[in-house]
């Protein structure tokens, strides 16, 4: 008799439980087109949804359930969905690089700073916010100390829909913050112009610089000169191409090849100068 | 009734700590240490056949770097099966730009089996008509973007194949595609085939455009060239086009953004897990 008395107690517990959460929590989720790629499922299948680092990730990016409740917040590791697809890019900025001091522009502190929302000498403090807009990546908004990402970054049957793209993109915008907190401009040049192919405002100079002229964990560091200079394509281009050629020993070869086809294409239509070099060996395979 | 109490009490403690999840502090507070990390699933390897193409992309899409070596080989053993060339060209035709990295994926496997009879199929994605140009919005990439890196790698695999025929439809693509990402790619590709030797870099010279040069001269960023032969290179390269070094950043606005906190100091991830 008691032991009915408590499992009817833990039915109706459980029952109220479920119904009050679907009642709290949106069914729909956002407006972007929900759906997993092959380099997305490819990298996620090496974490698992790692619920430790999804405890830490919404924190340190500021995606807080306001902006994200209706994008998966609430169903964190339902990978056809944008908040999860934000933490996947997230694990390959944290981990997805060797640190090979003889190859990489950048260590995994630079880009890590860079990415995170936290207030660092890269940039002040922001917050990561989510749009259904379809007509950019994302966008840097200074003044309201946010970036915000747009479904381009989540759509299924987008190419950028990838944890390369998703992640060199959060280089990207991190680095209009930058331009704000040492108080440069940080609008693109409208194109076509020079070697850079697209109309609109796409373009960027790129100030060249060795492997090991910027020592790991001194990316932010500039001169006025442009000697030791960054610029947002810029930033977002070395990151890619230090996951497709210095990437950690797990980083599935789907997520290597889609890094390195973006750096590529970016290096050969989003700067006005030519750059002087290609990101990894034209072989196949 | 004290039923239902008891059943409040645990569904409102049970949504407190869902509540904290959706906290928006502090952010101060320590990550999680400890490893909890479910199991996750092995690769399995694969022959590469008719009966496999299917796990094979699998597979070679999930790889991680120790097995890259292995999957070459794999590939390399299958070269000469038309079969297999055929169902991987479906697949392409299939995934198309709604996968993109999984369209990379076959592509790169249809270029390694280098396969004269791919030949053909690789030159009409690499002559596929492009969308036009139009101004992309912040950051983004669009519908041409994607063509031309899907004809990019394209192309790659004709310059592998390194036939006489192959050779004369990437030269003809260096001369005369419309698209700037792909010509660079056709050059690349072209000189990495031909031992990056100086005579066809010569040759190159006098058959790009003027406005392409610089790319004849563009040097590799990989894990074969040294860190100093790289920076070498790239130091000739802005030698040699000093017209192609940015000019200096536009003056400061003055207008620095201040933090409206106090800088907080990043806390450290979770333990790596590899």
């Amino acid at each position: 008799m008691k032991m009915t008395r408590i499992f009817r107690t833990i039915m109706l517990a459980l029952f109220l439980t479920i119904f009050g959460q679907s009642m709290m929590v949106p069914r729909s989720y956002g407006q972007c087109t929900n759906g997993a790629s092959q380099a997305d499922l490819d990298l996620w299948a090496t974490h698992n949804c790692w619920w430790d680092f999804v405890l830490w990730q919404y924190k340190a990016y500021r995606m807080f359930s306001g902006e994200w409740g209706s994008s998966g917040f609430f169903d964190a590791c339902n990978l056809n969905l944008p908040f999860a697809k934000a933490v996947n890019a997230s694990y390959l900025v944290t981990y997805g690089l060797s640190d090979n001091y003889n190859y990489q522009w950048h260590g995994t502190i630079d880009y890590r700073k860079a990415a995170e929302a936290w207030s660092s000498s890269t940039h002040n403090q922001i917050t990561y916010k989510i749009s259904s807009n379809r007509n950019w990546f994302a966008m840097a908004d200074c003044s309201a100390k946010a970036t915000t990402m747009g479904c381009l970054l989540f759509d299924f049957g987008q190419f950028s829909n990838n944890p390369a793209a998703r992640a060199g993109d959060y280089m990207h915008e991190s680095w209009h913050h930058w331009d704000c907190k040492h108080g440069y401009d940080p609008s693109h040049m409208n194109g076509p112009v020079g070697a850079c192919t697209l109309g609109g405002s796409s373009c960027d100079w790129y100030y060249w610089h060795g492997v090991g002229a910027y020592d790991f964990g001194q990316m932010d560091q500039y001169t006025s000169d442009g000697r030791y200079f960054h610029s947002p394509n810029q930033v977002q281009v070395e990151f890619l191409c230090d996951v497709a050629e210095c990437a950690a020993g797990f980083v599935p070869a789907s997520v290597k090849i889609c890094a390195k086809t973006e750096a590529n294409q970016r290096l050969s239509s989003r700067f006005r100068n030519a750059v002087g070099y290609r990101c990894g060996d034209p072989r196949p395979w | 009734m004290r039923q239902i109490a008891i059943a409040l009490v645990f569904v409102i403690s049970f949504v407190g700590v869902s509540c904290q999840f959706g906290k928006k502090k502090p952010i101060n507070e320590k990550p999680p240490t400890s490893l909890t990390v479910t199991k996750i699933e092995p690769v399995n390897p694969v022959q590469l056949s008719a009966n496999s193409v299917d796990q094979f992309i699998s597979w070679a899409g999930r790889s991680d770097s120790s097995d890259h070596l292995r999957i070459r080989e794999e590939i390399t053993k299958s070269g000469k099966n038309n079969d297999v060339l055929e169902l991987l060209f479906q697949r392409l035709d299939k995934t198309g730009l709604n996968d993109l990295g999984k369209s990379l994926v076959i592509l790169s496997i249809i270029g390694e089996m280098r396969n004269e009879q791919s030949l053909k199929k690789l030159a009409e994605i690499v002559w596929k008509p492009l969308p036009k140009v139009e101004a992309p919005g912040h950051a983004a990439l669009n519908e041409r973007d994607y063509s031309e890196m899907l004809a990019s790698k394209a192309v790659e695999c004709i310059a592998y194949l390194k036939t006489p025929e192959s050779d004369k439809v990437t030269l003809e693509v260096i001369k005369k595609h419309e698209s700037l990402p792909i010509r660079a790619a056709a050059i690349d590709a072209y000189l990495y085939n031909h031992g990056d030797s100086e005579r066809e870099r010569d040759r190159l010279r006098e058959i790009v455009l003027v406005t392409d040069r610089p790319f004849v001269d563009c040097i590799r960023k990989s894990t074969v060239v040294k860190k100093e032969a790289f920076n070498e290179g790239l130091k000739r390269f802005y030698e040699k086009y000093p017209d192609q070094v940015a000019p200096l950043p536009e003056k400061p606005t003055g207008k620095m953004l201040q933090d409206s906190g106090k800088i907080d100091t990043p806390v450290p991830p979770p333990i790596k897990i590899k």
